[in-house]
Protein backbone atom coordinates (compact mmCIF):
# COMPACT_ATOMS: atom_id res chain seq x y z
CA UNK A 1 0.00 0.00 0.00
CA UNK A 2 3.18 1.92 0.27
CA UNK A 3 3.05 3.47 -3.35
CA UNK A 4 -0.25 4.94 -2.94
CA UNK A 5 0.03 8.69 -0.89
CA UNK A 6 -2.63 10.62 0.58
CA UNK A 7 -2.45 13.90 -0.87
CA UNK A 8 -4.94 15.86 1.25
CA UNK A 9 -8.02 15.39 3.74
CA UNK A 10 -10.81 17.61 4.02
CA UNK A 11 -13.50 17.09 6.60
CA UNK A 12 -17.06 18.86 7.06
CA UNK A 13 -19.59 18.53 9.88
CA UNK A 14 -22.48 20.42 12.24
CA UNK A 15 -19.31 21.53 14.36
CA UNK A 16 -15.99 22.04 12.05
CA UNK A 17 -14.74 22.26 8.68
CA UNK A 18 -11.17 20.69 8.89
CA UNK A 19 -8.85 20.93 5.81
CA UNK A 20 -5.13 19.11 6.44
CA UNK A 21 -5.23 19.44 10.62
CA UNK A 22 -6.57 22.84 10.78
CA UNK A 23 -10.11 23.30 12.33
CA UNK A 24 -12.46 25.83 11.81
CA UNK A 25 -16.34 26.26 13.28
CA UNK A 26 -18.90 25.42 10.50
CA UNK A 27 -20.85 28.76 9.96
CA UNK A 28 -24.41 28.11 10.50
CA UNK A 29 -26.78 26.15 9.62
CA UNK A 30 -26.44 23.80 6.41
CA UNK A 31 -28.35 26.13 3.61
CA UNK A 32 -26.21 29.51 5.01
CA UNK A 33 -22.80 27.63 6.29
CA UNK A 34 -22.03 25.67 2.96
CA UNK A 35 -22.64 28.81 1.24
CA UNK A 36 -20.55 30.85 3.43
CA UNK A 37 -17.49 28.59 2.77
CA UNK A 38 -18.33 28.42 -1.22
CA UNK A 39 -18.05 32.63 -0.68
CA UNK A 40 -14.80 33.00 1.27
CA UNK A 41 -12.73 30.68 -0.48
CA UNK A 42 -13.54 32.63 -3.39
CA UNK A 43 -15.03 29.57 -5.81
CA UNK A 44 -16.57 30.64 -8.69
CA UNK A 45 -18.74 27.97 -9.85
CA UNK A 46 -21.96 29.17 -10.41
CA UNK A 47 -23.05 25.29 -11.15
CA UNK A 48 -22.90 25.44 -7.59
CA UNK A 49 -25.99 26.76 -6.42
CA UNK A 50 -28.34 24.54 -8.74
CA UNK A 51 -26.80 21.47 -6.81
CA UNK A 52 -28.58 19.79 -4.06
CA UNK A 53 -27.42 19.51 -0.60
CA UNK A 54 -25.57 16.29 -0.67
CA UNK A 55 -23.35 17.39 -3.91
CA UNK A 56 -23.15 21.01 -2.60
CA UNK A 57 -21.52 18.92 0.60
CA UNK A 58 -19.01 16.76 -1.77
CA UNK A 59 -18.05 19.41 -3.95
CA UNK A 60 -17.16 22.24 -1.25
CA UNK A 61 -15.20 19.11 0.68
CA UNK A 62 -13.61 18.58 -2.51
CA UNK A 63 -12.83 22.46 -3.49
CA UNK A 64 -11.17 22.65 -0.17
CA UNK A 65 -9.22 19.27 -0.38
CA UNK A 66 -7.57 19.94 -3.59
CA UNK A 67 -7.37 23.82 -3.09
CA UNK A 68 -2.96 23.60 -2.27
CA UNK A 69 -2.76 20.10 -4.50
CA UNK A 70 -1.24 20.40 -8.07
CA UNK A 71 -3.51 17.92 -10.27
CA UNK A 72 -1.87 16.40 -12.90
CA UNK A 73 -3.03 17.89 -16.54
CA UNK A 74 -6.41 17.53 -17.50
CA UNK A 75 -5.82 15.43 -20.43
CA UNK A 76 -4.06 12.72 -17.68
CA UNK A 77 -7.11 12.63 -14.98
CA UNK A 78 -8.53 9.81 -17.40
CA UNK A 79 -7.11 7.15 -14.09
CA UNK A 80 -8.45 9.75 -11.87
CA UNK A 81 -11.56 8.20 -9.85
CA UNK A 82 -14.37 8.81 -7.52
CA UNK A 83 -15.34 6.25 -4.52
CA UNK A 84 -17.18 7.26 -1.93
CA UNK A 85 -19.51 6.18 0.33
CA UNK A 86 -23.17 7.24 2.00
CA UNK A 87 -25.45 6.00 4.35
CA UNK A 88 -28.33 8.30 3.38
CA UNK A 89 -28.04 7.98 -0.13
CA UNK A 90 -29.94 11.00 -1.92
CA UNK A 91 -32.65 10.61 0.71
CA UNK A 92 -33.06 14.22 1.69
CA UNK A 93 -33.72 15.28 -1.56
CA UNK A 94 -36.05 12.07 -2.45
CA UNK A 95 -38.08 13.05 0.51
CA UNK A 96 -38.24 16.74 -1.50
CA UNK A 97 -39.10 15.14 -4.63
CA UNK A 98 -41.94 13.14 -3.12
CA UNK A 99 -43.12 15.98 -1.18
CA UNK A 100 -43.52 17.67 -4.74
CA UNK A 101 -45.28 15.35 -6.52
CA UNK A 102 -47.71 14.69 -3.60
CA UNK A 103 -49.17 17.87 -4.65
CA UNK A 104 -51.97 17.03 -7.97
CA UNK A 105 -51.23 20.55 -9.29
CA UNK A 106 -47.40 20.23 -9.13
CA UNK A 107 -47.15 16.38 -10.32
CA UNK A 108 -44.11 16.73 -12.95
CA UNK A 109 -41.83 18.24 -11.07
CA UNK A 110 -38.69 19.97 -12.11
CA UNK A 111 -36.28 17.60 -14.09
CA UNK A 112 -33.76 19.55 -12.16
CA UNK A 113 -35.40 18.26 -8.40
CA UNK A 114 -35.64 14.30 -10.17
CA UNK A 115 -31.70 14.24 -11.53
CA UNK A 116 -30.86 14.58 -7.55
CA UNK A 117 -32.52 11.27 -6.59
CA UNK A 118 -29.33 9.28 -7.18
CA UNK A 119 -26.32 9.52 -4.76
CA UNK A 120 -23.82 9.17 -7.22
CA UNK A 121 -24.55 12.62 -8.93
CA UNK A 122 -22.26 13.62 -6.58
CA UNK A 123 -19.55 12.19 -8.22
CA UNK A 124 -20.52 13.44 -11.48
CA UNK A 125 -20.27 16.72 -10.01
CA UNK A 126 -16.99 16.23 -8.49
CA UNK A 127 -15.61 14.39 -12.37
CA UNK A 128 -17.40 17.83 -14.24
CA UNK A 129 -15.52 20.08 -12.30
CA UNK A 130 -12.55 18.58 -11.82
CA UNK A 131 -12.57 16.69 -15.39
CA UNK A 132 -11.78 13.40 -13.68
CA UNK A 133 -13.14 10.63 -16.08
CA UNK A 134 -11.85 7.33 -13.85
CA UNK A 135 -14.00 4.57 -11.56
CA UNK A 136 -17.06 5.74 -10.38
CA UNK A 137 -18.61 4.14 -7.39
CA UNK A 138 -20.99 4.86 -4.77
CA UNK A 139 -21.24 2.32 -1.79
CA UNK A 140 -24.28 2.66 0.54
CA UNK A 141 -23.48 1.43 3.97
CA UNK A 142 -24.69 2.37 7.91
CA UNK A 143 -21.52 2.94 8.49
CA UNK A 144 -18.25 4.18 7.24
CA UNK A 145 -15.93 1.45 6.17
CA UNK A 146 -12.72 2.90 5.45
CA UNK A 147 -11.71 -0.74 5.82
CA UNK A 148 -13.89 -1.48 2.46
CA UNK A 149 -12.90 1.50 0.74
CA UNK A 150 -9.23 1.55 1.06
CA UNK A 151 -9.29 -2.29 -0.09
CA UNK A 152 -11.39 -1.16 -3.04
CA UNK A 153 -8.89 1.80 -3.41
CA UNK A 154 -5.87 -0.08 -3.23
CA UNK A 155 -7.38 -2.88 -5.45
CA UNK A 156 -8.05 0.03 -8.64
CA UNK A 157 -4.40 1.00 -8.08
CA UNK A 158 -2.79 -2.48 -7.93
CA UNK A 159 -5.06 -3.17 -11.54
CA UNK A 160 -3.91 0.23 -12.88
CA UNK A 161 -7.00 0.74 -13.98
CA UNK A 162 -6.57 3.93 -11.35
CA UNK A 163 -3.59 6.42 -10.57
CA UNK A 164 -5.41 8.78 -8.55
CA UNK A 165 -8.75 9.22 -6.78
CA UNK A 166 -11.03 11.30 -4.09
CA UNK A 167 -12.35 8.89 -1.85
CA UNK A 168 -14.17 8.56 1.62
CA UNK A 169 -17.69 9.44 3.16
CA UNK A 170 -20.01 11.57 2.10
CA UNK A 171 -23.34 11.53 4.22
CA UNK A 172 -26.22 14.16 4.57
CA UNK A 173 -30.09 14.13 5.60
CA UNK A 174 -31.73 17.18 6.93
CA UNK A 175 -28.99 18.68 9.33
CA UNK A 176 -26.88 15.79 10.08
CA UNK A 177 -23.69 16.21 7.69
CA UNK A 178 -20.86 14.68 7.29
CA UNK A 179 -18.15 14.37 4.92
CA UNK A 180 -14.87 13.04 5.24
CA UNK A 181 -12.59 12.69 1.99
CA UNK A 182 -9.20 12.16 0.60
CA UNK A 183 -7.62 12.80 -2.20
CA UNK A 184 -4.94 9.84 -2.81
CA UNK A 185 -2.43 9.58 -5.66
CA UNK A 186 0.59 7.46 -6.82
CA UNK A 187 3.76 8.37 -5.36
CA UNK A 188 5.87 8.82 -8.50
CA UNK A 189 3.11 11.12 -9.74
CA UNK A 190 3.76 14.00 -7.36
CA UNK A 191 6.33 14.34 -4.25
CA UNK A 192 4.89 14.52 -0.67
CA UNK A 193 1.68 13.34 1.21
CA UNK A 194 2.12 10.55 3.85
CA UNK A 195 1.48 6.71 3.19
CA UNK A 196 -2.27 5.46 2.54
CA UNK A 197 -2.20 2.89 5.57
CA UNK A 198 -5.30 1.97 7.63
CA UNK A 199 -2.77 3.96 10.49
CA UNK A 200 -2.72 7.10 8.55
CA UNK A 201 -6.24 6.87 7.30
CA UNK A 202 -7.00 6.56 10.64
CA UNK A 203 -5.05 9.77 11.64
CA UNK A 204 -5.74 11.65 9.28
CA UNK A 205 -9.64 11.50 9.61
CA UNK A 206 -9.38 12.08 13.36
CA UNK A 207 -7.52 14.83 13.34
CA UNK B 1 -5.33 -12.21 -9.27
CA UNK B 2 -8.18 -14.77 -8.52
CA UNK B 3 -10.06 -15.39 -11.69
CA UNK B 4 -14.03 -14.85 -11.33
CA UNK B 5 -16.34 -17.38 -12.54
CA UNK B 6 -20.33 -17.08 -12.88
CA UNK B 7 -21.75 -20.47 -11.18
CA UNK B 8 -25.68 -19.89 -11.07
CA UNK B 9 -28.11 -17.07 -12.18
CA UNK B 10 -31.81 -16.08 -12.08
CA UNK B 11 -34.14 -13.63 -13.23
CA UNK B 12 -37.23 -12.34 -12.70
CA UNK B 13 -39.37 -9.65 -15.21
CA UNK B 14 -42.73 -9.22 -16.66
CA UNK B 15 -41.85 -11.86 -19.46
CA UNK B 16 -41.47 -14.59 -16.75
CA UNK B 17 -39.64 -15.73 -13.48
CA UNK B 18 -37.35 -17.63 -14.65
CA UNK B 19 -33.88 -17.47 -17.60
CA UNK B 20 -35.63 -20.32 -19.83
CA UNK B 21 -38.88 -18.34 -19.86
CA UNK B 22 -37.43 -15.08 -20.34
CA UNK B 23 -34.93 -16.36 -22.59
CA UNK B 24 -37.40 -18.25 -25.32
CA UNK B 25 -40.10 -15.02 -24.68
CA UNK B 26 -37.08 -13.01 -26.41
CA UNK B 27 -36.40 -15.33 -29.03
CA UNK B 28 -39.90 -15.58 -29.91
CA UNK B 29 -40.06 -11.35 -29.96
CA UNK B 30 -42.26 -11.21 -27.08
CA UNK B 31 -42.55 -7.90 -24.95
CA UNK B 32 -44.04 -7.09 -21.92
CA UNK B 33 -44.17 -3.76 -21.73
CA UNK B 34 -47.66 -2.17 -22.02
CA UNK B 35 -49.25 1.17 -22.51
CA UNK B 36 -50.96 2.56 -19.12
CA UNK B 37 -52.41 6.13 -18.67
CA UNK B 38 -50.39 8.27 -16.25
CA UNK B 39 -52.06 11.45 -15.13
CA UNK B 40 -52.82 12.89 -18.55
CA UNK B 41 -50.26 11.27 -20.62
CA UNK B 42 -49.69 7.93 -21.63
CA UNK B 43 -46.13 5.97 -20.45
CA UNK B 44 -45.12 2.37 -21.43
CA UNK B 45 -43.97 -0.04 -18.50
CA UNK B 46 -44.04 -3.58 -18.14
CA UNK B 47 -44.41 -5.23 -14.45
CA UNK B 48 -43.93 -8.42 -12.68
CA UNK B 49 -46.63 -10.21 -12.94
CA UNK B 50 -48.37 -11.05 -9.24
CA UNK B 51 -49.03 -14.70 -10.29
CA UNK B 52 -45.36 -15.26 -11.07
CA UNK B 53 -44.62 -14.68 -7.34
CA UNK B 54 -47.61 -14.97 -5.28
CA UNK B 55 -46.97 -18.89 -4.80
CA UNK B 56 -44.07 -18.16 -2.76
CA UNK B 57 -45.86 -17.25 0.71
CA UNK B 58 -44.17 -15.36 3.29
CA UNK B 59 -44.57 -15.62 7.39
CA UNK B 60 -43.56 -11.84 7.56
CA UNK B 61 -46.14 -9.96 6.73
CA UNK B 62 -43.86 -6.04 6.78
CA UNK B 63 -42.05 -7.65 3.64
CA UNK B 64 -42.09 -5.06 0.47
CA UNK B 65 -42.99 -6.18 -2.92
CA UNK B 66 -39.58 -5.42 -3.99
CA UNK B 67 -38.23 -7.63 -1.29
CA UNK B 68 -40.31 -10.30 -1.98
CA UNK B 69 -38.93 -10.27 -5.43
CA UNK B 70 -35.26 -10.11 -4.59
CA UNK B 71 -35.71 -13.18 -1.92
CA UNK B 72 -37.42 -14.99 -5.00
CA UNK B 73 -34.39 -14.03 -7.30
CA UNK B 74 -32.03 -15.38 -4.84
CA UNK B 75 -33.64 -18.30 -3.70
CA UNK B 76 -34.34 -19.13 -7.35
CA UNK B 77 -30.58 -18.91 -8.17
CA UNK B 78 -29.22 -20.68 -5.07
CA UNK B 79 -31.59 -23.70 -5.12
CA UNK B 80 -29.64 -25.27 -8.01
CA UNK B 81 -25.95 -23.57 -6.91
CA UNK B 82 -23.26 -25.49 -4.74
CA UNK B 83 -22.48 -21.78 -2.91
CA UNK B 84 -23.31 -21.76 1.02
CA UNK B 85 -25.30 -18.08 1.61
CA UNK B 86 -24.46 -19.00 5.01
CA UNK B 87 -20.48 -19.11 4.83
CA UNK B 88 -18.81 -16.23 6.07
CA UNK B 89 -16.41 -16.05 2.73
CA UNK B 90 -20.06 -15.89 0.80
CA UNK B 91 -20.61 -11.97 0.80
CA UNK B 92 -24.10 -10.55 -0.33
CA UNK B 93 -23.97 -7.38 -3.26
CA UNK B 94 -27.47 -5.67 -3.66
CA UNK B 95 -27.72 -3.20 -6.52
CA UNK B 96 -30.47 -0.67 -6.49
CA UNK B 97 -31.84 2.66 -7.86
CA UNK B 98 -34.40 3.21 -5.04
CA UNK B 99 -35.24 0.75 -2.96
CA UNK B 100 -38.24 0.36 -1.04
CA UNK B 101 -38.95 4.15 -2.08
CA UNK B 102 -42.73 4.09 -2.65
CA UNK B 103 -42.89 3.46 1.55
CA UNK B 104 -42.04 7.23 1.78
CA UNK B 105 -45.18 8.54 3.22
CA UNK B 106 -45.76 10.96 0.45
CA UNK B 107 -47.71 13.31 3.19
CA UNK B 108 -44.83 13.07 5.64
CA UNK B 109 -41.48 11.90 3.51
CA UNK B 110 -39.02 13.10 6.03
CA UNK B 111 -40.23 10.93 9.09
CA UNK B 112 -38.75 8.24 7.94
CA UNK B 113 -40.22 4.97 9.10
CA UNK B 114 -39.44 1.49 9.78
CA UNK B 115 -40.06 0.37 6.20
CA UNK B 116 -36.31 0.04 5.19
CA UNK B 117 -36.10 2.71 3.15
CA UNK B 118 -32.58 3.39 3.77
CA UNK B 119 -30.49 1.13 0.74
CA UNK B 120 -28.93 -0.44 3.50
CA UNK B 121 -31.54 -1.07 5.38
CA UNK B 122 -32.94 -3.00 2.93
CA UNK B 123 -29.88 -5.40 2.06
CA UNK B 124 -29.51 -6.12 5.33
CA UNK B 125 -32.58 -7.68 5.62
CA UNK B 126 -32.08 -9.79 2.02
CA UNK B 127 -28.35 -10.92 3.49
CA UNK B 128 -29.89 -11.30 6.88
CA UNK B 129 -32.88 -13.50 5.47
CA UNK B 130 -30.24 -16.20 3.89
CA UNK B 131 -28.20 -16.14 7.19
CA UNK B 132 -25.28 -14.42 5.47
CA UNK B 133 -22.80 -13.35 8.33
CA UNK B 134 -21.39 -10.51 6.24
CA UNK B 135 -22.33 -6.78 5.92
CA UNK B 136 -23.92 -6.89 2.89
CA UNK B 137 -22.34 -4.67 -0.04
CA UNK B 138 -24.95 -2.07 -1.69
CA UNK B 139 -24.00 -0.25 -4.85
CA UNK B 140 -26.09 3.11 -6.27
CA UNK B 141 -24.96 4.08 -9.23
CA UNK B 142 -28.01 5.10 -11.62
CA UNK B 143 -28.51 3.08 -14.35
CA UNK B 144 -25.00 1.19 -14.09
CA UNK B 145 -25.46 -0.02 -10.46
CA UNK B 146 -26.00 -3.59 -11.55
CA UNK B 147 -22.61 -3.75 -13.71
CA UNK B 148 -21.41 -1.52 -10.85
CA UNK B 149 -22.56 -4.35 -8.22
CA UNK B 150 -20.29 -7.00 -10.85
CA UNK B 151 -17.62 -5.00 -10.97
CA UNK B 152 -17.65 -4.66 -7.19
CA UNK B 153 -17.74 -8.45 -6.74
CA UNK B 154 -15.03 -9.02 -9.18
CA UNK B 155 -12.66 -6.93 -6.89
CA UNK B 156 -14.19 -8.81 -3.98
CA UNK B 157 -13.25 -12.15 -5.20
CA UNK B 158 -9.73 -11.39 -7.53
CA UNK B 159 -8.56 -9.58 -4.32
CA UNK B 160 -8.77 -12.47 -2.19
CA UNK B 161 -11.44 -10.95 0.25
CA UNK B 162 -14.05 -13.36 0.07
CA UNK B 163 -14.82 -16.69 -2.74
CA UNK B 164 -18.40 -16.07 -3.76
CA UNK B 165 -20.97 -13.25 -4.56
CA UNK B 166 -24.20 -13.43 -4.09
CA UNK B 167 -24.90 -10.46 -6.55
CA UNK B 168 -28.80 -9.27 -6.68
CA UNK B 169 -29.76 -6.25 -8.04
CA UNK B 170 -33.94 -5.33 -8.21
CA UNK B 171 -36.10 -2.05 -8.45
CA UNK B 172 -39.83 -2.16 -8.89
CA UNK B 173 -41.96 0.99 -10.79
CA UNK B 174 -43.57 3.48 -8.45
CA UNK B 175 -44.90 6.70 -9.23
CA UNK B 176 -41.70 8.12 -7.69
CA UNK B 177 -39.97 7.04 -10.60
CA UNK B 178 -42.30 7.51 -13.65
CA UNK B 179 -42.94 10.87 -12.63
CA UNK B 180 -39.59 11.35 -12.40
CA UNK B 181 -38.27 10.00 -15.79
CA UNK B 182 -41.69 11.63 -17.27
CA UNK B 183 -40.60 15.22 -15.93
CA UNK B 184 -37.95 14.63 -18.19
CA UNK B 185 -39.99 13.77 -20.98
CA UNK B 186 -37.84 10.66 -21.42
CA UNK B 187 -40.68 7.74 -21.24
CA UNK B 188 -42.35 6.72 -24.76
CA UNK B 189 -45.86 6.48 -24.89
CA UNK B 190 -45.19 2.40 -26.53
CA UNK B 191 -42.51 -0.05 -26.16
CA UNK B 192 -39.47 1.50 -26.77
CA UNK B 193 -37.41 0.64 -29.93
CA UNK B 194 -33.65 0.75 -29.30
CA UNK B 195 -32.07 1.88 -32.03
CA UNK B 196 -34.20 2.18 -34.25
CA UNK B 197 -35.17 5.72 -36.20
CA UNK B 198 -38.53 5.69 -34.74
CA UNK B 199 -37.68 5.54 -31.29
CA UNK B 200 -38.49 8.01 -28.95
CA UNK B 201 -38.23 7.45 -25.05
CA UNK B 202 -37.66 4.09 -23.23
CA UNK B 203 -40.19 2.32 -21.41
CA UNK B 204 -39.66 1.42 -17.66
CA UNK B 205 -39.58 -1.65 -16.25
CA UNK B 206 -39.72 -3.92 -13.00
CA UNK B 207 -37.17 -6.72 -12.24
CA UNK B 208 -34.77 -8.32 -10.45
CA UNK B 209 -31.70 -10.66 -11.46
CA UNK B 210 -29.08 -12.68 -9.03
CA UNK B 211 -25.89 -13.93 -10.70
CA UNK B 212 -23.56 -16.10 -8.46
CA UNK B 213 -19.48 -15.60 -8.71
CA UNK B 214 -17.12 -18.14 -7.52
CA UNK B 215 -13.18 -17.64 -7.72
CA UNK B 216 -13.87 -21.65 -7.63
CA UNK B 217 -13.83 -23.39 -11.03
CA UNK B 218 -16.20 -26.11 -10.43
CA UNK B 219 -17.99 -26.62 -14.21
CA UNK B 220 -16.19 -27.50 -16.99
CA UNK B 221 -17.08 -25.01 -19.54
CA UNK B 222 -17.22 -22.09 -17.77
CA UNK B 223 -17.80 -18.17 -18.43
CA UNK B 224 -15.09 -15.74 -16.41
CA UNK B 225 -15.68 -11.94 -15.57
CA UNK B 226 -12.70 -11.55 -17.32
CA UNK B 227 -12.54 -7.45 -17.39
CA UNK B 228 -14.37 -4.49 -16.08
CA UNK B 229 -14.22 -0.76 -15.90
CA UNK B 230 -16.16 2.41 -14.71
CA UNK B 231 -15.92 5.85 -16.01
CA UNK B 232 -17.34 9.18 -16.26
CA UNK B 233 -18.07 11.15 -19.33
CA UNK B 234 -16.90 14.56 -17.09
CA UNK B 235 -19.36 16.33 -19.26
CA UNK B 236 -23.31 16.54 -17.84
CA UNK B 237 -25.01 15.25 -14.70
CA UNK B 238 -28.35 14.57 -17.10
CA UNK B 239 -26.85 13.95 -20.81
CA UNK B 240 -24.27 11.47 -22.19
CA UNK B 241 -21.24 13.10 -23.58
CA UNK B 242 -21.99 13.49 -27.77
CA UNK B 243 -18.43 11.87 -28.72
CA UNK B 244 -18.83 8.23 -26.69
CA UNK B 245 -15.34 9.17 -24.98
CA UNK B 246 -16.49 8.24 -22.03
CA UNK B 247 -18.22 4.83 -22.52
CA UNK B 248 -15.00 3.64 -24.91
CA UNK B 249 -12.79 4.70 -22.08
CA UNK B 250 -14.54 1.98 -20.07
CA UNK B 251 -14.60 -0.26 -22.78
CA UNK B 252 -11.30 -0.15 -23.65
CA UNK B 253 -9.88 -0.75 -20.21
CA UNK B 254 -12.36 -3.58 -19.88
CA UNK B 255 -11.45 -5.07 -23.03
CA UNK B 256 -7.87 -4.29 -21.86
CA UNK B 257 -8.02 -6.34 -18.41
CA UNK B 258 -9.69 -9.22 -20.33
CA UNK B 259 -6.34 -8.82 -23.09
CA UNK B 260 -8.41 -9.35 -25.73
CA UNK B 261 -9.00 -6.98 -29.00
CA UNK B 262 -11.82 -5.90 -30.72
CA UNK B 263 -11.96 -8.69 -33.40
CA UNK B 264 -12.15 -11.17 -30.46
CA UNK B 265 -15.70 -9.86 -29.13
CA UNK B 266 -18.99 -12.17 -30.99
CA UNK B 267 -21.48 -10.25 -29.48
CA UNK B 268 -22.54 -6.93 -27.66
CA UNK B 269 -25.09 -5.90 -24.68
CA UNK B 270 -25.64 -2.79 -25.11
CA UNK B 271 -27.27 -0.52 -22.79
CA UNK B 272 -29.73 0.94 -25.37
CA UNK B 273 -32.25 2.85 -23.42
CA UNK B 274 -34.27 3.95 -26.98
CA UNK B 275 -34.00 7.67 -26.31
CA UNK B 276 -32.47 9.51 -28.68
CA UNK B 277 -28.91 10.53 -26.87
CA UNK B 278 -28.19 7.14 -25.28
CA UNK B 279 -28.33 5.00 -28.57
CA UNK B 280 -26.67 7.73 -30.49
CA UNK B 281 -23.88 8.19 -27.91
CA UNK B 282 -23.45 4.13 -27.46
CA UNK B 283 -23.39 3.78 -31.67
CA UNK B 284 -20.20 6.47 -31.86
CA UNK B 285 -18.51 4.60 -29.16
CA UNK B 286 -19.04 1.06 -30.20
CA UNK B 287 -17.46 2.44 -33.24
CA UNK B 288 -14.92 4.26 -32.23
CA UNK B 289 -14.11 0.84 -30.50
CA UNK B 290 -13.77 -0.66 -33.56
CA UNK B 291 -16.50 -3.34 -33.20
CA UNK B 292 -17.86 -1.75 -36.05
CA UNK B 293 -19.13 -5.48 -37.05
CA UNK B 294 -19.66 -7.45 -34.13
CA UNK B 295 -23.59 -7.70 -33.52
CA UNK B 296 -24.87 -5.14 -30.76
CA UNK B 297 -28.38 -5.78 -29.06
CA UNK B 298 -30.12 -4.21 -26.53
CA UNK B 299 -33.04 -5.85 -24.70
CA UNK B 300 -34.84 -3.26 -23.15
CA UNK B 301 -37.42 -3.34 -26.27
CA UNK B 302 -39.01 -6.62 -24.04
CA UNK B 303 -38.78 -6.11 -20.62
CA UNK B 304 -37.99 -2.41 -20.71
CA UNK B 305 -35.34 -0.29 -18.29
CA UNK B 306 -35.43 -2.23 -15.56
CA UNK B 307 -33.12 0.19 -13.13
CA UNK B 308 -31.05 -1.04 -10.53
CA UNK B 309 -31.67 -4.87 -11.74
CA UNK B 310 -30.63 -3.73 -15.34
CA UNK B 311 -26.96 -4.62 -15.47
CA UNK B 312 -27.43 -7.81 -13.84
CA UNK B 313 -30.47 -9.16 -15.98
CA UNK B 314 -28.91 -7.92 -19.43
CA UNK B 315 -25.66 -9.73 -18.39
CA UNK B 316 -27.52 -13.03 -17.26
CA UNK B 317 -29.35 -13.47 -20.35
CA UNK B 318 -26.21 -12.45 -22.25
CA UNK B 319 -24.12 -15.41 -20.52
CA UNK B 320 -27.10 -17.67 -21.02
CA UNK B 321 -26.89 -16.74 -24.75
CA UNK B 322 -22.94 -17.34 -24.51
CA UNK B 323 -24.19 -20.95 -23.60
CA UNK B 324 -26.36 -21.42 -26.11
CA UNK B 325 -24.45 -20.04 -28.75
CA UNK B 326 -27.39 -17.70 -29.84
CA UNK B 327 -26.62 -14.49 -30.49
CA UNK B 328 -29.54 -12.42 -29.23
CA UNK B 329 -31.93 -10.29 -31.08
CA UNK B 330 -32.19 -6.43 -30.26
CA UNK B 331 -35.95 -5.81 -29.09
CA UNK B 332 -38.52 -3.27 -31.32
CA UNK B 333 -35.69 -2.61 -33.99
CA UNK B 334 -36.41 -2.57 -37.64
CA UNK B 335 -34.25 0.54 -39.14
CA UNK B 336 -31.16 1.82 -37.75
CA UNK B 337 -31.71 5.58 -36.66
CA UNK B 338 -28.33 6.00 -35.63
CA UNK B 339 -25.12 7.87 -36.77
CA UNK B 340 -22.49 5.21 -35.69
CA UNK B 341 -21.42 2.35 -37.68
CA UNK B 342 -22.62 -0.38 -35.83
CA UNK B 343 -24.45 -3.96 -36.68
CA UNK B 344 -27.47 -4.12 -34.82
CA UNK B 345 -28.91 -7.61 -34.29
CA UNK B 346 -32.06 -8.49 -36.02
CA UNK B 347 -33.68 -11.96 -35.73
CA UNK B 348 -31.78 -13.93 -33.28
CA UNK B 349 -29.13 -16.39 -35.04
CA UNK B 350 -26.87 -19.43 -34.01
CA UNK B 351 -23.40 -18.63 -33.71
CA UNK B 352 -19.85 -19.27 -32.18
CA UNK B 353 -20.83 -16.61 -28.83
CA UNK B 354 -17.45 -16.90 -26.73
CA UNK B 355 -17.08 -13.69 -25.59
CA UNK B 356 -20.09 -10.77 -24.75
CA UNK B 357 -19.29 -6.97 -24.00
CA UNK B 358 -22.05 -6.00 -21.71
CA UNK B 359 -22.29 -2.10 -21.29
CA UNK B 360 -24.16 0.63 -19.41
CA UNK B 361 -24.67 4.38 -19.07
CA UNK B 362 -26.52 6.89 -16.30
CA UNK B 363 -26.95 9.69 -15.05
CA UNK B 364 -24.00 11.81 -13.57
CA UNK B 365 -22.29 10.75 -16.50
CA UNK B 366 -21.57 7.20 -15.59
CA UNK B 367 -20.43 4.17 -17.79
CA UNK B 368 -19.71 0.76 -17.39
CA UNK B 369 -18.17 -2.01 -19.21
CA UNK B 370 -17.61 -5.99 -18.53
CA UNK B 371 -16.51 -8.44 -20.70
CA UNK B 372 -17.66 -12.02 -20.27
CA UNK B 373 -15.84 -14.82 -21.50
CA UNK B 374 -16.24 -18.66 -22.15
CA UNK B 375 -13.63 -20.75 -20.60
CA UNK B 376 -12.65 -22.49 -23.33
Amino acid sequence: MSDIMIKSHCSINRSSVTVNGLSTPFPGDFAAGIRDIYRSNNISYPKFFKMDDLSKLAFIAVELGLKDVELPEKQDRSKTGVILMTSNSSLDTDCRFSQSINDAENYYPSPAVFVYTLPNIMAGEICIRHSFKGENCIYISEVCSWDFIAGDVRFLFETGKMDACICGWCDLFLEDFNADILYVERSDTQPGGIPFTYENIRKVVNS
Amino acid sequence: MNSVFVENYSVLTGLGRNVEDNFSSILAGRCSIRSEDFHDRKVSLSRINNDAVNSRCFKNTDISRLERHLIISVEDALSSSSVDPEDPSTVFLISTTKGNIDRLDASDPFKIGTGRIKLHQMSQFISSYFGNPNRPVTVCNACISGLSAIIAAKYLISGGRFKNAVVCGGDNISDFVVSGFSALKAVSPDPSRPFDETRNGLSLGEACGTLILTGENKIQEQILVSGCASSNDANHISGPSRDGSGLLLAIETAMSEAAINAGDVTSISAHGTGTVFNDEMESIAFERAHLSDVPVYSLKGFFGHTLGATGIIESILSIHAMKENIIMPSGGFEKPGISGNISISGKHRNSENNICLKTGSGFAGCNAAVVFKKNV
